[in-house]
Protein backbone atom coordinates (compact mmCIF):
# COMPACT_ATOMS: atom_id res chain seq x y z
CA UNK A 1 0.00 0.00 0.00
CA UNK A 2 1.45 3.15 -0.70
CA UNK A 3 2.51 5.23 2.18
CA UNK A 4 4.41 8.42 1.29
CA UNK A 5 4.81 11.82 3.34
CA UNK A 6 5.86 14.91 1.47
CA UNK A 7 6.78 18.27 2.75
CA UNK A 8 7.75 20.38 -0.06
CA UNK A 9 9.21 23.77 0.74
CA UNK A 10 7.89 24.65 4.08
CA UNK A 11 8.26 27.50 6.02
CA UNK A 12 6.63 28.63 9.16
CA UNK A 13 6.92 32.07 11.28
CA UNK A 14 5.72 33.37 14.37
CA UNK A 15 5.15 36.72 14.23
CA UNK A 16 8.60 37.93 12.75
CA UNK A 17 10.80 34.54 13.93
CA UNK A 18 10.82 32.14 10.96
CA UNK A 19 11.16 28.99 12.38
CA UNK A 20 10.76 26.94 9.36
CA UNK A 21 12.80 27.51 6.31
CA UNK A 22 11.96 26.20 2.84
CA UNK A 23 11.68 22.51 4.61
CA UNK A 24 11.73 19.65 1.79
CA UNK A 25 11.78 16.18 2.63
CA UNK A 26 10.12 12.17 1.59
CA UNK A 27 8.85 10.01 4.40
CA UNK A 28 8.25 6.62 2.95
CA UNK A 29 7.22 3.39 5.01
CA UNK A 30 9.80 3.30 7.64
CA UNK A 31 11.30 4.83 11.20
CA UNK A 32 13.07 8.14 10.79
CA UNK A 33 14.99 10.12 13.57
CA UNK A 34 14.77 13.87 13.64
CA UNK A 35 17.46 15.07 15.53
CA UNK A 36 18.63 18.51 16.20
CA UNK A 37 19.45 20.26 19.03
CA UNK A 38 16.87 22.58 21.13
CA UNK A 39 15.15 25.26 18.98
CA UNK A 40 16.17 24.01 16.21
CA UNK A 41 12.20 23.88 15.01
CA UNK A 42 12.20 20.26 15.35
CA UNK A 43 8.39 20.67 17.39
CA UNK A 44 7.25 23.08 15.31
CA UNK A 45 7.40 20.78 11.91
CA UNK A 46 6.02 18.19 14.05
CA UNK A 47 2.85 19.98 14.35
CA UNK A 48 2.68 20.94 11.04
CA UNK A 49 2.72 17.42 10.02
CA UNK A 50 -0.35 16.69 12.22
CA UNK A 51 -1.87 20.12 11.52
CA UNK A 52 -1.58 21.77 14.60
CA UNK A 53 0.33 24.44 12.88
CA UNK A 54 -0.42 25.80 9.59
CA UNK A 55 2.33 26.04 7.26
CA UNK A 56 2.52 29.51 5.55
CA UNK A 57 3.72 28.39 1.93
CA UNK A 58 4.79 25.06 0.89
CA UNK A 59 3.02 21.48 -0.25
CA UNK A 60 2.41 18.68 3.01
CA UNK A 61 1.13 16.34 0.94
CA UNK A 62 0.23 12.55 2.09
CA UNK A 63 -0.47 10.24 -1.04
CA UNK A 64 -0.37 13.36 -3.44
CA UNK A 65 -3.36 14.80 -1.51
CA UNK A 66 -2.71 17.90 0.35
CA UNK A 67 -2.91 17.20 4.12
CA UNK A 68 -5.37 19.96 4.51
CA UNK A 69 -7.86 18.63 2.00
CA UNK A 70 -7.66 15.15 3.96
CA UNK A 71 -10.90 15.16 5.97
CA UNK A 72 -10.53 13.72 9.46
CA UNK A 73 -6.63 13.84 8.51
CA UNK A 74 -5.85 13.88 12.42
CA UNK A 75 -7.07 10.37 12.37
CA UNK A 76 -4.62 9.06 10.57
CA UNK A 77 -1.92 10.47 12.49
CA UNK A 78 -0.55 9.38 16.10
CA UNK A 79 0.90 11.91 18.00
CA UNK A 80 2.67 11.82 21.31
CA UNK A 81 3.55 15.16 22.13
CA UNK A 82 6.39 16.27 24.62
CA UNK A 83 4.71 16.59 27.76
CA UNK A 84 1.74 14.16 28.18
CA UNK A 85 -0.55 14.04 31.01
CA UNK A 86 -4.27 14.97 30.76
CA UNK A 87 -7.49 13.42 32.64
CA UNK A 88 -5.68 12.67 35.75
CA UNK A 89 -8.89 11.78 37.74
CA UNK A 90 -9.56 9.04 34.84
CA UNK A 91 -8.11 5.79 34.29
CA UNK A 92 -6.07 4.27 31.76
CA UNK A 93 -9.33 2.75 30.36
CA UNK A 94 -11.12 5.41 30.34
CA UNK A 95 -8.31 7.81 29.01
CA UNK A 96 -8.27 5.61 26.02
CA UNK A 97 -11.63 5.37 25.49
CA UNK A 98 -11.81 9.23 25.30
CA UNK A 99 -9.48 9.36 22.46
CA UNK A 100 -10.80 6.60 20.64
CA UNK A 101 -13.83 8.73 20.31
CA UNK A 102 -11.77 12.07 19.52
CA UNK A 103 -9.77 9.52 16.50
CA UNK A 104 -13.36 7.66 15.43
CA UNK A 105 -12.83 4.78 16.49
CA UNK A 106 -15.83 2.95 15.87
CA UNK A 107 -17.93 1.99 19.57
CA UNK A 108 -18.04 -2.05 18.91
CA UNK A 109 -13.71 -1.84 18.16
CA UNK A 110 -12.58 0.37 21.15
CA UNK A 111 -12.52 -2.80 23.59
CA UNK A 112 -10.11 -4.42 21.44
CA UNK A 113 -7.81 -1.97 19.85
CA UNK A 114 -7.95 -0.66 23.49
CA UNK A 115 -6.28 -4.25 25.06
CA UNK A 116 -3.89 -4.52 21.42
CA UNK A 117 -2.16 -1.23 22.63
CA UNK A 118 -2.25 -1.67 26.30
CA UNK A 119 -0.35 -4.98 25.40
CA UNK A 120 2.19 -3.31 23.00
CA UNK A 121 2.99 -0.98 25.45
CA UNK A 122 2.87 -3.16 28.76
CA UNK A 123 0.07 -1.62 30.62
CA UNK A 124 -2.57 -4.22 30.53
CA UNK A 125 -2.24 -5.33 34.11
CA UNK A 126 -2.80 -1.12 34.82
CA UNK A 127 -5.66 -0.62 33.06
CA UNK A 128 -8.18 0.22 35.69
CA UNK A 129 -5.76 2.32 37.35
CA UNK A 130 -6.24 6.19 37.73
CA UNK A 131 -4.07 8.16 35.40
CA UNK A 132 -2.80 9.98 38.66
CA UNK A 133 -1.20 6.79 40.62
CA UNK A 134 1.04 5.81 37.48
CA UNK A 135 4.52 7.23 37.40
CA UNK A 136 5.51 9.21 35.12
CA UNK A 137 7.84 6.57 32.93
CA UNK A 138 3.82 4.41 32.96
CA UNK A 139 2.06 8.04 31.82
CA UNK A 140 4.68 8.29 29.42
CA UNK A 141 3.56 4.59 27.63
CA UNK A 142 0.28 5.26 28.17
CA UNK A 143 0.95 8.77 25.90
CA UNK A 144 2.92 6.42 23.31
CA UNK A 145 -0.65 3.92 23.81
CA UNK A 146 -2.49 6.86 22.43
CA UNK A 147 -0.68 7.52 19.70
CA UNK A 148 -0.80 4.20 18.69
CA UNK A 149 -4.91 3.98 19.39
CA UNK A 150 -6.58 2.54 15.61
CA UNK A 151 -3.10 2.26 14.16
CA UNK A 152 -2.27 5.07 12.27
CA UNK A 153 -0.20 5.55 8.83
CA UNK A 154 1.58 8.42 10.53
CA UNK A 155 3.24 7.80 14.13
CA UNK A 156 4.98 10.87 15.36
CA UNK A 157 7.12 10.89 18.80
CA UNK A 158 8.35 14.06 20.04
CA UNK A 159 10.71 13.23 22.93
CA UNK A 160 9.68 9.68 23.70
CA UNK A 161 11.66 8.40 26.15
CA UNK A 162 11.89 11.17 28.07
CA UNK A 163 11.64 10.30 31.95
CA UNK A 164 12.01 6.61 30.77
CA UNK A 165 14.26 4.10 32.41
CA UNK A 166 16.71 2.10 30.52
CA UNK A 167 14.63 -0.92 30.44
CA UNK A 168 11.49 1.56 29.67
CA UNK A 169 14.03 2.66 26.78
CA UNK A 170 14.61 -0.76 25.39
CA UNK A 171 11.21 -1.75 25.40
CA UNK A 172 10.23 1.54 23.43
CA UNK A 173 12.74 0.51 20.69
CA UNK A 174 11.23 -2.91 20.95
CA UNK A 175 8.00 -1.74 20.14
CA UNK A 176 8.57 0.43 17.16
CA UNK A 177 10.36 -3.00 16.13
CA UNK A 178 7.08 -4.28 16.28
CA UNK A 179 5.17 -1.72 14.85
CA UNK A 180 3.99 -1.96 11.08
CA UNK A 181 6.73 -1.47 8.77
CA UNK A 182 4.60 0.21 6.51
CA UNK A 183 3.72 2.78 8.78
CA UNK A 184 5.88 5.91 8.40
CA UNK A 185 7.45 6.51 12.63
CA UNK A 186 8.82 9.98 13.27
CA UNK A 187 10.95 10.03 16.06
CA UNK A 188 12.01 13.73 17.33
CA UNK A 189 14.57 14.26 20.13
CA UNK A 190 18.32 15.37 20.90
CA UNK A 191 19.09 11.95 22.38
CA UNK A 192 21.17 10.48 19.67
CA UNK A 193 21.57 6.95 21.05
CA UNK A 194 17.32 6.70 21.04
CA UNK A 195 17.28 6.60 17.50
CA UNK A 196 20.62 5.15 17.00
CA UNK A 197 19.34 1.80 16.73
CA UNK A 198 15.90 1.82 15.74
CA UNK A 199 16.09 4.33 12.61
CA UNK A 200 16.73 3.44 9.06
CA UNK A 201 16.96 7.39 8.28
CA UNK A 202 18.10 10.25 10.37
CA UNK A 203 17.07 13.75 9.68
CA UNK A 204 19.67 16.61 11.16
CA UNK A 205 17.99 20.02 11.97
CA UNK A 206 19.42 23.20 12.43
CA UNK A 207 17.82 26.48 12.83
CA UNK A 208 14.95 26.05 10.86
CA UNK A 209 16.44 23.69 8.18
CA UNK A 210 17.06 20.14 7.43
CA UNK A 211 20.67 19.92 6.88
CA UNK A 212 21.12 16.24 6.34
CA UNK A 213 18.70 13.23 5.74
CA UNK A 214 21.52 9.93 5.94
CA UNK A 215 21.64 6.20 7.35
CA UNK A 216 23.38 5.69 10.54
CA UNK A 217 26.54 4.53 8.60
CA UNK A 218 26.41 7.86 6.32
CA UNK A 219 26.37 9.76 9.17
CA UNK A 220 28.89 7.55 11.21
CA UNK A 221 31.02 8.18 8.05
CA UNK A 222 30.76 12.12 7.85
CA UNK A 223 32.81 11.85 11.45
CA UNK A 224 35.25 9.52 10.61
CA UNK A 225 39.16 10.55 11.03
CA UNK A 226 37.52 13.40 12.79
CA UNK A 227 37.46 11.90 16.24
CA UNK A 228 40.43 11.81 18.53
CA UNK A 229 41.23 10.97 22.55
CA UNK A 230 43.00 13.60 23.61
CA UNK A 231 44.70 13.03 27.06
CA UNK A 232 43.24 16.30 29.19
CA UNK A 233 46.18 17.99 30.06
CA UNK A 234 47.04 18.45 26.24
CA UNK A 235 44.00 19.72 25.18
CA UNK A 236 45.40 23.09 24.76
CA UNK A 237 47.61 21.72 21.95
CA UNK A 238 44.65 20.73 19.65
CA UNK A 239 45.56 23.20 16.40
CA UNK A 240 42.39 24.34 14.44
CA UNK A 241 38.80 23.92 14.82
CA UNK A 242 37.91 21.38 17.35
CA UNK A 243 34.83 20.38 20.34
CA UNK A 244 35.38 18.45 23.03
CA UNK A 245 32.28 16.11 23.46
CA UNK A 246 33.30 14.55 26.71
CA UNK A 247 35.87 13.65 29.65
CA UNK A 248 36.05 10.49 30.69
CA UNK A 249 38.55 8.68 33.20
CA UNK A 250 40.77 5.87 31.89
CA UNK A 251 43.77 4.14 32.96
CA UNK A 252 44.42 6.80 35.65
CA UNK A 253 44.22 9.60 33.40
CA UNK A 254 41.48 12.16 32.37
CA UNK A 255 40.78 12.12 28.34
CA UNK A 256 38.93 13.88 26.11
CA UNK A 257 37.02 12.86 23.28
CA UNK A 258 37.10 15.43 20.91
CA UNK A 259 36.21 16.23 17.35
CA UNK A 260 38.84 18.12 15.20
CA UNK A 261 38.40 19.31 11.43
CA UNK A 262 41.65 19.11 10.83
CA UNK A 263 44.31 16.25 11.46
CA UNK A 264 45.54 15.48 14.80
CA UNK A 265 48.62 13.45 16.26
CA UNK A 266 46.39 12.05 19.00
CA UNK A 267 45.39 8.89 18.85
CA UNK A 268 41.74 8.28 16.76
CA UNK A 269 38.69 6.93 17.74
CA UNK A 270 35.90 4.93 15.64
CA UNK A 271 33.06 7.31 15.36
CA UNK A 272 29.57 6.51 16.13
CA UNK A 273 26.55 8.78 15.46
CA UNK A 274 26.94 11.09 18.13
CA UNK A 275 29.97 12.18 16.52
CA UNK A 276 28.68 12.63 12.77
CA UNK A 277 25.68 14.39 14.60
CA UNK A 278 27.77 16.82 16.53
CA UNK A 279 29.97 17.29 13.17
CA UNK A 280 26.91 18.47 11.24
CA UNK A 281 25.61 20.37 13.99
CA UNK A 282 29.28 22.47 14.57
CA UNK A 283 30.63 22.48 11.35
CA UNK A 284 33.61 20.50 12.43
CA UNK B 1 -28.64 6.78 12.13
CA UNK B 2 -25.53 9.15 12.01
CA UNK B 3 -27.38 11.70 14.13
CA UNK B 4 -28.14 8.82 16.99
CA UNK B 5 -24.07 7.75 16.76
CA UNK B 6 -23.29 11.48 17.09
CA UNK B 7 -25.25 12.20 20.45
CA UNK B 8 -24.17 9.18 21.79
CA UNK B 9 -20.84 9.65 21.35
CA UNK B 10 -21.50 13.42 22.70
CA UNK B 11 -23.13 12.01 25.53
CA UNK B 12 -20.36 9.50 26.42
CA UNK B 13 -17.77 12.31 25.86
CA UNK B 14 -19.36 14.43 28.75
CA UNK B 15 -19.66 11.34 30.88
CA UNK B 16 -16.02 11.20 30.55
CA UNK B 17 -15.70 15.33 31.10
CA UNK B 18 -17.48 14.63 34.45
CA UNK B 19 -15.81 12.02 35.59
CA UNK B 20 -12.36 14.29 34.98
CA UNK B 21 -14.01 17.11 36.78
CA UNK B 22 -14.36 14.81 39.79
CA UNK B 23 -16.98 15.57 42.37
CA UNK B 24 -16.93 19.20 41.39
CA UNK B 25 -20.35 18.57 39.44
CA UNK B 26 -22.23 17.72 42.39
CA UNK B 27 -21.71 21.63 43.59
CA UNK B 28 -23.83 23.04 41.42
CA UNK B 29 -26.55 20.43 41.58
CA UNK B 30 -26.64 20.55 45.63
CA UNK B 31 -26.79 24.70 45.39
CA UNK B 32 -29.61 24.29 42.89
CA UNK B 33 -31.82 21.80 44.39
CA UNK B 34 -30.94 22.01 48.06
CA UNK B 35 -29.43 25.31 49.25
CA UNK B 36 -31.62 27.83 47.33
CA UNK B 37 -34.73 26.62 48.05
CA UNK B 38 -34.24 26.01 51.49
CA UNK B 39 -33.41 29.66 51.36
CA UNK B 40 -36.57 30.51 49.84
CA UNK B 41 -38.69 27.74 52.43
CA UNK B 42 -36.80 30.08 55.15
CA UNK B 43 -38.00 33.11 53.19
CA UNK B 44 -41.56 31.80 52.59
CA UNK B 45 -41.64 31.15 56.65
CA UNK B 46 -40.82 34.47 57.90
CA UNK B 47 -42.46 36.69 54.70
CA UNK B 48 -45.34 34.84 53.93
CA UNK B 49 -46.87 33.98 50.29
CA UNK B 50 -49.52 36.42 50.03
CA UNK B 51 -49.80 39.27 47.23
CA UNK B 52 -49.26 42.14 49.96
CA UNK B 53 -45.86 43.53 50.36
CA UNK B 54 -44.61 40.88 52.55
CA UNK B 55 -44.96 38.36 49.71
CA UNK B 56 -43.95 39.77 47.33
CA UNK B 57 -40.66 40.66 49.52
CA UNK B 58 -40.56 36.88 49.51
CA UNK B 59 -40.76 36.29 45.08
CA UNK B 60 -38.44 39.17 44.55
CA UNK B 61 -35.77 37.91 47.14
CA UNK B 62 -36.28 34.14 45.30
CA UNK B 63 -36.00 35.37 42.23
CA UNK B 64 -33.19 37.51 43.07
CA UNK B 65 -31.25 34.65 44.73
CA UNK B 66 -31.31 32.31 41.44
CA UNK B 67 -30.28 35.25 39.24
CA UNK B 68 -27.55 35.68 41.68
CA UNK B 69 -26.11 32.11 41.71
CA UNK B 70 -27.38 30.22 38.32
CA UNK B 71 -25.05 32.17 35.79
CA UNK B 72 -22.21 31.34 38.07
CA UNK B 73 -23.12 27.58 38.52
CA UNK B 74 -23.96 27.51 34.84
CA UNK B 75 -20.20 27.92 34.24
CA UNK B 76 -18.82 25.69 37.06
CA UNK B 77 -18.43 22.35 35.32
CA UNK B 78 -17.06 23.61 32.06
CA UNK B 79 -14.94 25.91 33.61
CA UNK B 80 -13.48 23.56 35.64
CA UNK B 81 -13.13 20.79 32.66
CA UNK B 82 -11.55 23.74 30.11
CA UNK B 83 -8.70 23.26 32.64
CA UNK B 84 -7.75 20.01 30.69
CA UNK B 85 -7.75 22.02 27.16
CA UNK B 86 -5.89 25.25 28.45
CA UNK B 87 -3.66 23.95 30.82
CA UNK B 88 -3.10 20.05 30.86
CA UNK B 89 -0.24 18.39 29.82
CA UNK B 90 -0.37 17.35 26.36
CA UNK B 91 -3.36 19.41 25.60
CA UNK B 92 -2.81 20.10 22.42
CA UNK B 93 -3.66 16.47 21.52
CA UNK B 94 -7.38 17.91 22.01
CA UNK B 95 -6.85 20.23 19.22
CA UNK B 96 -5.88 17.51 16.50
CA UNK B 97 -8.35 18.13 13.84
CA UNK B 98 -9.20 21.80 14.55
CA UNK B 99 -11.61 20.34 17.37
CA UNK B 100 -12.74 23.13 19.29
CA UNK B 101 -14.86 23.16 22.30
CA UNK B 102 -17.98 25.45 21.89
CA UNK B 103 -19.97 22.07 21.97
CA UNK B 104 -19.02 21.29 25.56
CA UNK B 105 -19.69 24.33 26.89
CA UNK B 106 -22.93 24.38 24.88
CA UNK B 107 -23.83 20.94 26.33
CA UNK B 108 -23.09 22.17 29.62
CA UNK B 109 -25.21 24.57 29.53
CA UNK B 110 -28.29 22.71 28.31
CA UNK B 111 -27.53 20.14 31.21
CA UNK B 112 -27.65 22.57 33.76
CA UNK B 113 -30.87 23.98 32.30
CA UNK B 114 -32.24 20.65 33.02
CA UNK B 115 -31.28 20.96 36.70
CA UNK B 116 -32.47 24.27 36.94
CA UNK B 117 -36.18 23.65 35.62
CA UNK B 118 -36.74 21.19 38.55
CA UNK B 119 -37.02 24.23 41.14
CA UNK B 120 -38.40 26.22 38.63
CA UNK B 121 -41.30 23.58 37.98
CA UNK B 122 -41.43 23.07 41.81
CA UNK B 123 -42.05 27.16 42.40
CA UNK B 124 -44.42 27.49 39.57
CA UNK B 125 -47.37 25.50 41.58
CA UNK B 126 -46.82 28.45 44.20
CA UNK B 127 -46.59 31.34 41.36
CA UNK B 128 -48.14 31.22 37.82
CA UNK B 129 -45.64 33.68 36.59
CA UNK B 130 -42.48 30.85 37.27
CA UNK B 131 -42.00 30.09 33.40
CA UNK B 132 -40.68 33.64 32.30
CA UNK B 133 -38.66 33.33 35.71
CA UNK B 134 -37.48 30.27 33.82
CA UNK B 135 -36.58 32.04 30.81
CA UNK B 136 -35.14 34.87 32.33
CA UNK B 137 -32.02 33.12 34.35
CA UNK B 138 -31.88 30.39 31.38
CA UNK B 139 -30.84 34.02 29.02
CA UNK B 140 -28.44 34.91 31.95
CA UNK B 141 -26.72 31.49 31.87
CA UNK B 142 -26.36 31.75 28.62
CA UNK B 143 -24.96 35.14 28.54
CA UNK B 144 -22.58 33.67 30.93
CA UNK B 145 -21.41 30.90 28.52
CA UNK B 146 -21.17 33.04 25.79
CA UNK B 147 -18.35 35.07 27.44
CA UNK B 148 -16.45 32.66 29.63
CA UNK B 149 -16.31 30.34 26.45
CA UNK B 150 -14.76 33.46 24.85
CA UNK B 151 -12.97 35.03 27.70
CA UNK B 152 -11.03 31.66 28.99
CA UNK B 153 -9.78 30.93 25.91
CA UNK B 154 -8.88 34.41 25.36
CA UNK B 155 -7.04 34.42 28.73
CA UNK B 156 -5.70 30.98 28.66
CA UNK B 157 -6.02 30.86 32.75
CA UNK B 158 -8.97 29.01 34.62
CA UNK B 159 -8.41 30.98 37.73
CA UNK B 160 -8.23 34.64 36.15
CA UNK B 161 -12.04 33.50 34.32
CA UNK B 162 -13.48 32.66 37.73
CA UNK B 163 -12.31 36.69 39.43
CA UNK B 164 -13.50 37.94 36.74
CA UNK B 165 -17.08 36.34 36.35
CA UNK B 166 -16.76 36.74 40.35
CA UNK B 167 -16.44 40.45 40.09
CA UNK B 168 -18.95 40.64 37.34
CA UNK B 169 -21.70 38.45 39.35
CA UNK B 170 -20.90 41.22 41.96
CA UNK B 171 -21.20 44.20 39.86
CA UNK B 172 -24.71 42.73 38.10
CA UNK B 173 -26.06 41.81 41.40
CA UNK B 174 -25.59 45.61 43.19
CA UNK B 175 -25.41 47.68 41.24
CA UNK B 176 -29.18 48.12 41.72
CA UNK B 177 -29.89 49.24 38.09
CA UNK B 178 -32.66 46.99 37.20
CA UNK B 179 -33.63 46.22 33.87
CA UNK B 180 -32.47 49.94 32.84
CA UNK B 181 -29.18 48.65 31.48
CA UNK B 182 -29.43 45.23 29.76
CA UNK B 183 -25.72 44.15 30.57
CA UNK B 184 -26.47 44.58 34.80
CA UNK B 185 -29.44 41.81 34.35
CA UNK B 186 -30.50 41.56 38.29
CA UNK B 187 -33.49 42.75 38.47
CA UNK B 188 -35.98 41.83 41.62
CA UNK B 189 -39.50 43.09 39.97
CA UNK B 190 -41.38 40.35 38.72
CA UNK B 191 -40.63 39.66 35.05
CA UNK B 192 -43.11 40.57 32.59
CA UNK B 193 -43.28 39.70 28.69
CA UNK B 194 -42.13 43.98 27.97
CA UNK B 195 -39.55 43.12 30.22
CA UNK B 196 -38.30 40.26 28.60
CA UNK B 197 -38.01 41.67 25.30
CA UNK B 198 -36.83 44.76 26.24
CA UNK B 199 -34.24 44.31 28.56
CA UNK B 200 -33.55 40.29 28.28
CA UNK B 201 -33.87 39.73 24.80
CA UNK B 202 -30.40 42.38 24.02
CA UNK B 203 -28.75 39.68 27.06
CA UNK B 204 -29.91 37.34 24.85
CA UNK B 205 -28.00 38.42 21.47
CA UNK B 206 -25.25 39.99 23.54
CA UNK B 207 -24.51 36.32 24.25
CA UNK B 208 -25.08 35.16 21.03
CA UNK B 209 -22.31 37.72 20.02
CA UNK B 210 -19.85 36.54 22.22
CA UNK B 211 -20.66 33.27 21.25
CA UNK B 212 -19.70 33.59 17.99
CA UNK B 213 -16.68 35.68 18.73
CA UNK B 214 -15.30 33.21 21.13
CA UNK B 215 -15.79 30.17 18.07
CA UNK B 216 -13.90 32.87 15.69
CA UNK B 217 -11.09 33.45 18.23
CA UNK B 218 -10.96 29.67 18.92
CA UNK B 219 -11.21 28.53 15.51
CA UNK B 220 -7.62 29.36 15.10
CA UNK B 221 -6.22 26.32 17.38
CA UNK B 222 -2.50 27.23 16.74
CA UNK B 223 -3.36 30.05 19.39
CA UNK B 224 -3.90 27.00 21.79
CA UNK B 225 -1.15 24.80 21.54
Amino acid sequence: MNNILKLDNINKSFRKKKVLKNISCTFDGGIYGLLGPNGAGKTTLMRCIVSLYKHESGNLTYNDKKIEDIKGCGNMVGYLPQKFGLFKELTVNEILKYFCSIKGIPYEAENDEINRCLQLVNLEEHKNVKCKKLSGGMIRRLGIAQAILGAPQIIIFDEPTTGLDPEERLRFKLLLKNLSRDTIIIISTHIVEDVEAVCDKILIMNDGTIIEALTTGDIKKTASGKVYEVPYDEIKNINGNHFIEKQYEKNNGIYCRVLSSEPQTFPALEPIVEDGYLCRIKNI
Amino acid sequence: MPHKKHIKKQFHKLSIQLKCIQHAYIFPIVITWFVLPLLIVLLYNKYGLSQTLPGLITYSYSIRLYQMFSPFLSIWCPLIYSGESIEGDGHELLYINKKIKAGIFMLHFMLYCVVLAVPFIVLSFINSNMLLEYLRVVIECFFYCGACYTVVYLLRSIPLTFMLVIAYTLFATYSNNGAKNFLCYCDSNPISKDILLHSYLPLALTGILLWIIGVLINSNTERLC
